[in-house]
């Protein structure tokens, strides 16, 4: 089903279901997990970082779909960061200073989010604002499911509390608080997901992040990798026109060119 | 719909398969080897701390193997067989490396880490890209620094904090400590017998030096073929503490307090020449030993509270891959190629 502008038009519950969780920015792409990882280490951050990424995410979605169009790439990816700078810098100025110092540089930093910048030149200039909403919405509630249920863990693991009330009587670990624990919680998070999306549903085209590609490309200097520039260097200059016409024409036994 | 899913670049890929880093696999031999150095310490320690360490080890043991056994059957749905001896190695190498004061939920929560965490997510423990047990008791320090870097000085002492976690028993000052302090031989407190016996304090398995040079002959005795790791490591070791000596009491005495002090002798023996992560040419091997000897040493000297060596075989184990696995990656692709073919 396509509207006037001729860009496909997406129903908000399938949207926001199979954006925030079978293709879950962070889970599947491997965006934004910097604050995660870092910053997300009790509940309370973990629900402060979740509500600035939500309002800078859908701001600058529905600001990119409505007004950035028709810039150029390169002033729009700057565009992006301020536009999301706007909400950070406003919860900043509403948060309290304990919070904001655990937080540390990773509140500011969601302005420059990798998400947001993905979803943005990838996804909300390319379509309309309806859906550029319904895939903010599905960004912000992946990524803040992710995030609260990775301080909450976090939490209850490394100090045994929720939101400072002692629940757990067990031993704590504290090393999960450090960045370490953060993905090996993540990790854990994106292998339970994955093998829900792969089970149930094994139709859906299911993207991740290869890490071993990126080891092999980035580390090991691939030969395919070499392979490859080598084929771009040494490729062969495309056929004229004129050679692509003139092929030897290959007739069957008994045919004659002029039949 | 699917326009909402990210195109991305070429590091976003449909995959079905781990991601598999290493693939050496440790061969029972090895594994069984371990077991047999790892008992004898064990029994090197008991005359020394009592029968605690006995139940740390059991503890350990038994719970990696619990770990590994049922995480392998009801999360990945296969039936792994404890017989290759990994779990016990594991459990072993951990109980070993803690101090035998350490409350019995401190191995046993390291002995789960290193199942569940170093071992299920990559498949086994040929895939794992660090050394399982080294993950373990890093993962403890951090956890546990008042247990895992106090070590007891008496043994008769040790059964009331079994299950507790008070401080009931008398702290001894590490070999260590001494170095860090420098304190070892102006106070005159140095007794050879005492180090190669395993008296001073220490973690259970790291202190008896004489059972430890014994499973280094046992080693080479039975050609094990990662035994080059050892030799780099230790080599390395010993010439940084030769150029840059913490002891004013001569050159060669600091060396060989260097290499006995804490658990390097136990780690560069037992823990860094693990197959599954090692490379595999001796060249290659004795640069890999080397460059952890190098960064066990760095860390002693600049960071006091950590356990340096399994440090140093950790992050050798995540940069190794960078300058030195580089054939076992083509050698792979090769058996896939035949094996399409």
């Amino acid at each position: 089903m396509k509207n006037k502008n001729n860009f496909p038009k997406l129903s908000l519950s399938l949207a926001v279901f199979k954006g925030s969780f079978v293709h879950n920015p962070v889970l599947t792409q491997v965006l934004g997990v910097c604050p995660i990882v870092a910053a997300a280490t009790t509940l309370k951050n973990a629900a402060v970082l979740s509500a600035v990424f939500s309002a800078a995410v859908v701001l600058c979605e529905l600001l990119s779909s409505l007004a950035l169009k028709k810039v150029a790439r390169n002033i729009r990816v700057c565009l992006y960061c301020l536009i999301a700078s706007v909400p950070t810098l406003l919860s900043m100025s509403l948060i309290d200073g304990k919070t904001l110092s655990s937080l540390g540089a990773f509140l500011p930093l969601i302005s420059v989010n990798a998400i947001i910048v993905v979803r943005c030149e990838k996804f909300a200039v390319r379509t309309s604002v309806r859906n550029s909403l319904f895939d903010s919405l599905a960004c912000s509630i992946g990524f803040s499911a992710v995030a609260l249920i990775t301080g909450f863990l976090r939490e209850l693991i490394a100090s045994g509390s929720v939101l400072s009330l002692k629940i757990s009587a067990l031993p704590v670990f504290s090393a999960v608080a450090l960045p370490f624990g953060g993905l090996v919680v993540l990790g854990f998070l994106a292998a339970a997901q994955k093998a829900v999306v792969m089970n149930r549903f094994e139709n859906e085209p299911y993207e991740t992040f290869n890490f071993s590609k990126v080891f092999q490309r980035a580390v090991l200097h691939d030969p395919g990798l070499g392979a490859r520039k080598g084929k771009k260097q040494n490729a062969e200059k495309p056929q004229s026109a004129a050679q692509k016409k003139i092929r030897p024409r290959h007739f069957s036994e008994g045919e004659t060119e002029g039949r | 719909m699917a326009a909402l899913c990210f195109k991305g670049g070429d590091n976003l890929q449909t995959t079905k398969k781990e991601p598999f880093l290493a693939f050496g696999s440790p061969s029972f031999k090895h594994n069984f080897d371990l077991c047999l150095i790892s008992a004898f310490l064990l029994a090197a320690a008991f005359f020394q701390n009592g029968v605690t360490v006995l139940l740390q080890a059991v503890v350990c043991v038994s719970v990696g193997c619990l770990c590994e056994y049922f995480s392998f059957r009801f999360i990945l749905g296969v039936q792994k067989p404890l017989s290759d001896l990994s779990a016990v190695k594991t459990g072993l190498l951990i109980a070993l490396l803690l101090p035998a004061s350490a409350p019995l939920y401190v191995g046993a929560s390291a002995a789960c880490f290193a199942s569940l965490v170093c071992k299920l997510p990559f498949g086994s423990e040929k895939n794992t890209p660090f050394v399982p047990c080294a993950a373990a008791v890093c993962f403890a320090s951090l956890c546990f620094p008042q247990y895992v870097f106090a070590y007891p000085a008496q043994a008769e002492q040790l059964s009331s904090v079994i299950f507790s976690d008070s401080e009931s028993f008398v702290k001894g000052t590490s070999l260590l400590d001494m170095l860090n302090r420098g304190t070892l031989l102006r106070l005159n407190t140095f007794s050879v017998t005492a180090l190669l016996s395993g008296s001073y304090p220490g973690a259970t398995g790291t202190t008896c030096v004489l059972v430890l040079i014994a499973a280094a002959v046992y080693l080479a005795l039975r050609r094990t073929k990662t035994l080059a790791v050892s030799a780099g490591f230790l080599l390395a070791c010993a010439v940084f503490a030769f150029l840059f000596p913490r002891e004013l009491s001569g050159r060669l005495t600091c060396v060989v307090m260097e290499l006995c002090a804490g658990s390097l002798l136990f780690v560069a023996l037992l823990v860094a020449n693990d197959p599954s992560t090692a490379p595999e040419s001796t060249p290659k091997m004795l640069i890999y030993g080397a460059a952890a000897g190098i960064i066990c040493m760095l860390l002693r000297s600049f960071f006091k509270n950590i356990d340096a060596p399994c440090l140093a075989v950790m992050i050798v184990n995540a940069a190794s891959p960078v300058f030195l696995n580089r054939e076992k990656e083509t050698k792979r692709k090769k058996e896939k190629r035949r094996v399409r073919a």
